[in-house]
């Protein structure tokens, strides 16, 4: 198979994951509608008895062999495969580990920050643990504090951004208030002052000087 | 139903109950949940976290096959159904199965001479 065709069968494969699981769902929210549960419940308790869908998901490409993606940068595209457009498809090895090449991110793109190294590749959350081993970020063991996961996202073009960012400040005061590593040498008297700013994608750095824009202070 | 009547299958074994399913007739992967419970009297209720996976190896195996139908409801399902090395391995694997309990049993509820 061409890269060409195997982009096109995991595209059609993923959209029969995606029809397939969506009509289990549906089904068990129909039988449970006809036993008499209002729908909204009967979608609610369905929700639960699934689980995550993404991880059924996983685990079904996982079982077909499906090797783990990832996306390259421009850059890295531009530098480590000559802008070969070829490589798309194409198995490369992370660490040892074979990841399939499903495509190239636009020029400009540097994720959630502007660092003076920015990633190379950016590969689903799923996959750190096979990477990583023991070492893995996702699981951590013992530290249940642990913080180091960076958020990209989009808003609604109506929402408020003044308003969203009033709302996640609150949810961060809270979730540092119920922390001793924050309250702790006088760092509670600090949480009040602590802000959440959103700000264009890859804009975050010229703003906070590096530091996640969920934990600055200014 | 209580927790305490389900039970976890033994590896492996939900490949074949779910293979013996299928063997009745081209079905989709809702249908196969509801049958293993009813044929198992409500004693196993198979996950959609295990159900799928299961089913997306068996058909990575070749020991599946499927297709896209309508369903009773009208809308499209996709239906497994057995494939020639599919029935053979329920074949082979139904008899291993057979001799497996039919040895563990013998241990389970027999004496031996000399063993009291």
């Amino acid at each position: 198979m061409s890269w060409l065709q195997r982009l096109f069968a995991r595209k059609r494969m993923e959209i029969d994951l995606d029809k397939e699981l969506h009509f289990h769902f549906e089904a068990q929210v129909a039988d449970k509608v006809r036993s008499g549960i209002p729908e909204s419940e009967a979608r609610r308790l369905t929700r639960l008895e699934f689980g995550g869908m993404e991880q059924i998901k996983e685990d079904c490409r996982e079982r077909r062999g499906a090797a783990p993606v990832l996306v390259l940068s421009y850059p890295a595209w531009q530098s480590d495969f000559a802008g070969d457009p070829t490589v798309v498809g194409s198995t490369v090895y992370v660490e040892t580990h074979p990841l399939t090449v499903v495509g190239i991110m636009p020029p400009g793109f540097f994720g959630d920050r502007i660092v003076e190294r920015p990633p190379d590749l950016w590969t689903p959350l799923s996959n750190e643990p096979s990477i990583n081993g023991v070492g893995t970020s996702l699981w951590p063991q013992g530290d249940e504090d642990t913080a180091w996961l960076y958020l990209l996202g989009r808003v609604r073009p109506q929402t408020s951004v003044p308003a969203l960012q009033a709302k996640l400040s609150v949810i961060l005061r809270q979730w540092m208030f119920a922390h001793v590593k924050f309250t702790a040498h006088g760092g509670a008297a600090k949480i009040p002052r602590q802000h959440v700013f959103f700000l264009p994608e890859g804009a975050a750095s010229r703003h906070c000087s590096g530091k996640p824009a969920r934990a600055c202070e200014c | 139903m209580k927790t305490e009547d389900r039970f976890d299958l033994p590896q492996g074994t939900l490949d074949l109950l779910i293979m013996r399913v299928i063997a009745i007739g081209p079905i989709h992967g809702y249908a196969i949940a509801q049958r293993i419970q009813q044929m198992s009297r409500e004693a196993l209720q198979v996950q959609q976290g295990s159900l799928y996976p299961a089913l997306h190896r068996l058909e990575y195996k070749k020991l599946l096959a499927s297709n896209w139908q309508p369903s009773e409801t009208g809308r499209e399902a996709k239906f497994y159904e057995l494939t020639a090395k599919g029935r053979a391995y329920l074949k082979k694997e139904t008899e291993n199965w057979e001799r497996l309990t039919d040895v563990v049993g013998l241990i389970l509820k027999g004496t031996l001479e000399g063993i009291s």
